[in-house]
């Protein structure tokens, strides 16, 4: 391979996505080009940027050039956890779609999709599984894949074992013997080793994860990895004879790649069998010589750049806007935890006095490991860890900190336990904890001001006990907000169901010991994808009175959603709807004349024909008998466009109504049947007033929610309109600002009773709650105008962060696209390894709920919390450097809430900055814990940006009767600017060398010539073709008498059958070659429905060509099988004929079978998402 | 020399495949790099060339299942480029492509010769960790 030059990686790759060019941009083209050539000259490379800079973005280009120049190329991805996999995957499509500049169809296809197969393993048997399928593929895998409990039960074990020999049943089945768990986990491992394809690339994510290496006493994982891609020695190769190292060259990416020691970054190396070429890393004293030699090594594989901010004129690195209260304080910056009275300050004292007595005990030599005791963050009882009955389970997150497992309990929780059972007993309340309290306490203001706060936790029980408090102080705010909002007989209603709520949480704390908030499935796609039915929750009054439909018999938030906005018959149904009439011809009293008008017809003609288009309209879309108000408005809207779109004299009006048809509603083609003398007049429907028609008539607050759209393209600004137009509706309908629609609505009424009705029916409503929103402008804190104009302001980010595909929805479709992501809010949320939810991750990226998430170690990494957060609270605290860069890492990235506010500002005070905050008491033990951990801190930076301090013994363990007497004296924050240590090599980017002209006339000339094709074939056989909605790929059908294909359409019968067919580009996958593909579906059946293997397979040797394909979906429980067939396609070479007998073979076989075998002839209609599915990716 | 093997031969020449032609027993053999081999054998029909190559024997898909192999093939039949796996006549796994001799020249057949061999060629390693074929 040749060295790769930056103008030739700029020709191929564009950062900005299109947008215009900026220095990050570059930086990142930078990394890529330079890990790139390192790659080539040695086996290993690291990528150090600091949090935030796209270090994804930087892996996906390096492999990217290498699919591009070695078209063959197979990459293993290895990410810590579920989540990241997922994003790795989402930001692998999008990398392709939106940087990768070139269709090359080796990265990047017709399609703007990935050139090569990506499959997503989850855990280690599925990875066994998917190479056993097909290996010519990526695979992303997860960390905690590797992890692998084992319980006590050794019939565990043999069920694992079976599992993996069902797999590969040619392993030795007397390697996997019951008797020695370490053993068994690596002969498992070295089973999975041998079922896995040779990888040219290994892109391992968040390396520092493994910077324990293979060190004994470390967790399993390690070894069980390094046995998987074949880097552990084989000491047994009888055993194994396959076992092999399985990848070339590794890609490492951290942004904390080390902690304290060089042996740390050696560790991760040595564990991808990289050790011995490294071993300067590790070899000779720490003097200051070695420490230099050291560093010029690293500097021959790693990269890392850093960012930063101009604040008032001076540049500002993460280590000056950040501001960190390390005094432990909440409240005012640099006081210390405040406790609040004698009784408190009682119960520290007597807990100080347990933990001292139990650390210092013979059992633990007066020592503890750092965040890892229970009393730190709670006094609330904990179960025992052993109840959870799996290996390496632990009350704290980050469990691999220590084997010992009364550590993993946490040494105090017995006798705090008690303490608390005892308090309770006696003065029949909870335990105070004063840092919880505090906490709790300073949080609530994020209930007024909108503020975010991320919150992590080491407790696991944590998180519940704070979400709590947080949710009792929520219900109070929230009340106190109504009370003066509504007349009396309605507070009185609501304080009575408010009543009725406390009662149903306390029957539900009652019956199940559990965590009030509902079990959330632990999926992206289940996640994502939930019922539009709400029915609410009890974890807040919000969620149990404005979510749900509760029979509560009167008009509470979920039921007036419901009742009101949100079925078709509901007198506020097209309340958030668009007139698109007004929005074209502008108010008018008499819209059918202006109409009329402007299409040169009369005003009565018009109206007979509008009716009319507008009656099939809605009969074609709808079985309903009645008519339903917002399908009528909707069906005489559309009705409408379209008479515009073809009468209107004025070329503009008619081209803009045509766009909007087409965008909002689609081509329908109606019937022309009378209508019903009881279908309403247009009048009505086309001056509908809307809340988004009135908006527009207020200036002030139209200009911040719905800006006018610039642009010369109508159909982009249409669409870009209709988005934001979509967003600020579901926001409104599901998030904070529902609560003051909900007062506005309900202000007016005598009280809350189900049958009481609004005065003027909407129109009211529309102009009150206008009227509400511009009063808001001027107030200050959360309420609907401030959630509703930061989503509108950051409409951009919004969309990037939370819905990239938005821009490709159908309109009519944006409605639920939205509300899948932004329903089910809760102003507080609470997040676990047990109930990791992507929704309230993506609701957290948006202004509004939840306002506080507190989360363990779950979403230390990878996840993008930075948009409307900039305050992160270190609750529980982690021993690891690493670990707390990032989780603060999560709110500072590119774009997030504070770079916006803080980036070329002048007047700006630290107040504005980042907040970090590590809440303590000081004059407790845990001060001493904070203290070593803030040394800590600061050696890390001094490791990555400066000379390195001296070598010190680490520990996580603290002895308290040292730290007593000798405390860490480095605990101030560094306020210097930082300076990277491990700048790009000049020579790698290779400005000298000349573009290198990528031809792409092929790709091109493939595209021309197939479409000519297609034109062609019609000579041949006459085929019906489906419209194209991709220039790469037709579908269509062709007619088959018994045996063979119709060559006159005048000659189809009764008994002609039908065969629809998708013609498709592929491209090989080892050579940079593109093929010419067809697939013709034979059907799909349920899995019980029972299949014959034997008849089909019987069938498909006696009739067949190509070969028969079959996708099992276990989540739907159906097979579908289709008829596959594949040439090379060359403009130059290929002929019609070959393509004809491609099309009409592959047909005609797979027609025999679909009759043979399942006695159907399934028209085109039945098979269009089978055929738009055809994928070789797994995840279609 | 029949316009098959005339065309083969000229694919392994052209396009540098490590492989050997055996004209009497129409079977060609590839090695690959990692020193693994893999048989071919062709046959002309109609006027259509068929590639085949043999995976498992008929008793070793018994042993495991003949359902079992079949539904393994079509699901893996998803993802290849050219080559389709089914159980042929005699209950064998094989990997086959079939292509029209007229419009086939010497690129084309060595690559879904080559195609064919290294699918085959993996298979079979996922079927048995062995290189039998």
């Amino acid at each position: 391979m040749n060295p790769l030059g930056i103008e030739t990686a700029r020709a191929l790759l564009d950062y900005s996505g299109g947008t215009s060019p900026n220095e990050m941009w570059e930086k990142q083209l930078e990394g890529a080009v330079a890990l790139y050539n390192l790659l080539q000259r040695q086996k290993v490379a690291y990528l150090a940027d600091e949090v935030g800079m796209g270090k994804t973005y930087v892996a996906l280009g390096v492999a990217s050039f290498f699919r591009h120049f070695q078209p063959g190329w197979r990459v293993l991805y290895i990410a810590p956890r579920e989540n990241l996999q997922l994003k790795w995957k989402k930001e692998l499509l999008n990398f392709t779609r939106h940087n990768w500049r070139v269709v090359d169809n080796r990265v990047k296809t017709f399609a703007d999709a990935p050139a090569y197969g990506v499959s997503l393993c989850q855990n280690l048997l599925d990875l066994a599984h998917q190479s056993a399928l097909y290996a010519q593929r990526d695979f992303i895998v997860r960390l905690t894949s590797f992890s692998f409990p084992l319980g006590s039960e050794t019939r565990q074990w043999q069920a694992k074992r079976d599992e993996l020999l069902r797999e590969i049943p040619w392993l030795d089945r007397t390697q996997f013997d019951l008797r020695n768990k370490e053993v068994f986990k690596q002969n498992y491992a070295r089973g999975i080793n041998a079922a896995l394809p040779h990888f040219d690339l290994l892109i391992l994510d968040e390396g520092h994860n493994l910077k324990h290496g293979l060190s004994p006493h470390v967790a399993a994982r390690n070894r069980l990895l390094a046995n998987v891609l074949g880097t552990a020695p084989n000491d047994n190769p009888n055993a194994f004879p396959q076992y092999s190292r399985r990848f070339d060259r590794a890609l490492i990416l951290s942004a904390t790649p080390l902690e304290s020691d060089y042996r740390e970054l050696w560790n991760q190396l040595n564990l991808l069998g990289e050790g011995a070429a490294w071993r300067a890393l590790v070899e000779g004293e720490d003097d200051s010589e070695n420490q230099a030699h050291k560093l010029e090594t690293t500097r021959r594989f790693m990269i890392r750049r850093l960012t930063g901010l101009n604040i008032n004129g001076k540049l500002h690195t993460k280590n000056m806007y950040r501001r960190e209260w390390r005094q432990g304080g909440v409240e005012n910056f640099d006081d210390p935890l405040k406790i609040q009275d004698d009784r408190q300050r009682l119960v520290v004292a007597l807990v100080q006095k347990k933990v001292a007595e139990i650390v210092g005990s013979e059992r633990f030599s007066n020592s503890f490991q750092i965040g890892m005791l229970a009393s730190f963050e709670s006094f609330l009882e904990t179960a025992k860890v052993k109840e959870r009955e799996a290996e390496g389970a632990s009350n704290f997150d980050d469990a691999a900190q220590t084997d010992t497992e009364i550590e993993r309990e946490g040494v105090d929780r017995r006798s705090i336990n008690k303490l608390a059972h005892s308090y309770e007993r006696l003065f029949n309340n909870t335990l105070p904890h004063p840092k919880m309290d505090s906490v709790s306490d300073s949080l609530k203001t994020s209930f007024e001001t909108g503020e975010k706060a991320l919150v992590f936790v080491r407790r696991i029980a944590s998180v519940r006990e704070l979400s709590e408090k947080l949710n009792r102080a929520y219900d109070k705010h929230l009340l106190a907000y109504l009370q003066p909002r509504l007349p009396e007989t309605s507070w009185t209603q609501v304080q009575a169901a408010y009543e009725r709520y406390l009662a149903e949480r306390l029957e539900r704390n009652k019956r199940v010991n559990a965590p009030v908030e509902p079990k959330i499935p632990d999926s992206q796609e289940e996640a994502t994808i939930v019922s539009e039915d709400d029915e609410g929750d009890n974890s807040t009054f919000f969620a149990w009175f404005f979510r749900g439909d509760r029979t509560l018999g009167l008009l509470s938030g979920g039921t007036f959603r419901k009742n009101r906005f949100d079925g078709e018959r509901a007198t506020l149904s097209t309340f958030f709807d668009e007139n698109y009439i007004t929005r074209l011809i502008g108010q008018t009293v008499e819209p059918v004349e202006t109409l009329a008008q402007s299409t040169a017809l009369s005003a009565s003609e018009f109206e007979i024909r509008l009716r009319r288009d507008a009656y099939n309209l809605f009969a074609g879309a709808s079985d309903a008998k009645d008519f339903a108000r917002v399908r009528v408005f909707r069906a005489y809207q559309e009705a409408a466009l379209g008479f515009l779109a073809e009468h209107a004299q004025d070329d503009t009006l008619r081209e803009r109504a045509r766009i909007m048809r087409q965008e909002r509603f689609g081509m329908h083609v109606a019937e022309n049947v009378e209508p019903p003398p009881n279908f309403a007049a247009p009048q009505d429907h086309l001056t509908t007033k809307t809340f988004f028609t009135e908006l527009r008539l207020c200036p002030a607050l139209a200009a911040v929610l719905l800006p006018n759209e610039t642009g010369s393209d109508f159909r982009a600004t249409f669409r870009r309109e209709e988005l934001r137009r979509e967003l600020i509706a579901v926001v409104a309908r599901l998030g904070h600002a529902y609560i003051d629609l909900w007062l506005t609505a309900v202000a007016p009424l005598e009280n809350l009773d189900l049958g009481q009705q609004e005065r003027e029916g909407g129109e009211r409503l529309i102009r009150e709650f206008l009227d509400l929103l511009e009063s808001q402008q001027s107030t200050p804190g959360l309420n609907a105008y401030y959630e509703l104009s930061q989503v509108a302001q950051n409409f951009d980010l919004v969309l990037a962060v939370n819905f990239p595909d938005a821009t490709e929805k159908p309109i009519a479709e944006l409605g639920k696209y939205f509300s899948r992501t932004l329903g089910r809010q809760s102003p507080v949320a609470g997040m676990t390894g047990n109930s990791k939810n992507q929704r309230v991750i993506a609701q957290f990226r948006m202004p509004g709920y939840p306002l506080v998430l507190v989360t363990t170690d779950v979403l230390q990494e990878g996840e993008d919390l930075h948009t409307f957060c900039k305050r992160v609270l270190h609750y529980g605290i982690s021993w690891m450097p690493s670990a707390l860069e990032q989780r603060t890492g999560r709110v500072d990235r590119i774009h997030s809430l504070a770079h916006r506010h803080l980036d070329q500002q002048n007047g700006v005070t630290p107040d504005q900055f980042l907040q970090v905050y590590f809440p303590h008491l000081r004059d407790t033990v845990e001060r001493v814990q904070v203290e070593r951990v803030y040394e800590r801190m600061n050696r890390f930076l001094r490791m990555l940006h400066r000379s390195f301090g001296e070598q010190e013994a680490q520990s996580s363990r603290i002895y308290l009767g040292r730290e007593f007497i000798d405390r860490p004296p480095d605990v101030a924050p560094i306020g210097e600017p930082l300076q990277t240590n491990f700048e790009i090599e000049p020579a790698l980017l290779h400005r000298d060398l000349p573009v290198v002209a990528i031809d792409l006339s092929e790709a091109q000339a493939s595209m021309d010539y197939f479409q000519k094709m297609i034109q062609e074939l019609e000579a041949y056989a006459p085929i019906k073709w489906a419209p194209a909605d991709e220039s790469w790929s037709r579908v269509g059908t062709v007619w088959i008498e018994p045996g063979f294909p119709v060559e006159d359409i005048k000659a189809v019968s009764a008994r002609t059958r039908q065969q629809p067919f998708r013609l498709s580009f592929r491209q090989a996958q080892s050579v940079p070659r593109l093929l010419l593909h067809c697939t013709s579906p034979l059907g799909h059946l349920q899995y019980n429905e029972g299949l014959d293997y034997q008849a089909l397979n019987e069938g498909f040797r006696r009739h067949g060509y190509g070969k028969l394909t079959m996708v099992e979906d276990d989540k739907a429980k159906t097979i579908e099988l289709s008829l596959d067939a594949s040439i090379l396609f060359s403009p130059n070479h290929t002929q019609p004929s070959e393509v004809i007998e491609l099309l009409l073979r592959t047909t005609q076989a797979a027609d025999h079978l679909e009759q043979e075998i399942f006695r159907t002839d399934l028209p085109l209609e039945n098979v269009q998402g089978q055929l738009k599915g055809e994928s070789r990716d797994d995840s279609h | 020399m029949t316009p098959i093997d005339q065309l083969l031969s000229e694919a392994i020449e052209t396009h540098h495949l490590q492989a050997t032609l055996d004209q009497a027993s129409r079977k060609i053999t590839l090695q690959f790099k990692s020193g693994r081999f893999q048989s071919v054998s062709y046959e002309v029909d109609k006027e259509r060339v068929r590639l085949t190559s043999v995976i498992a024997t008929a008793s070793r898909v018994e042993s495991i299942g003949r359902d079992e192999i079949v539904s393994w093939c079509w699901q893996r039949n998803r993802f290849t480029d050219i080559t389709g796996f089914c159980l042929d006549r005699r209950g064998r796994l094989v990997g086959q492509t079939e292509h029209p001799l007229a419009s086939l020249d010497a690129a084309e057949l060595a690559f879904y010769l080559e195609t064919l061999a290294i699918e085959c060629d993996r298979f079979e390693y996922v079927f048995s960790g062995k290189d039998a074929q």
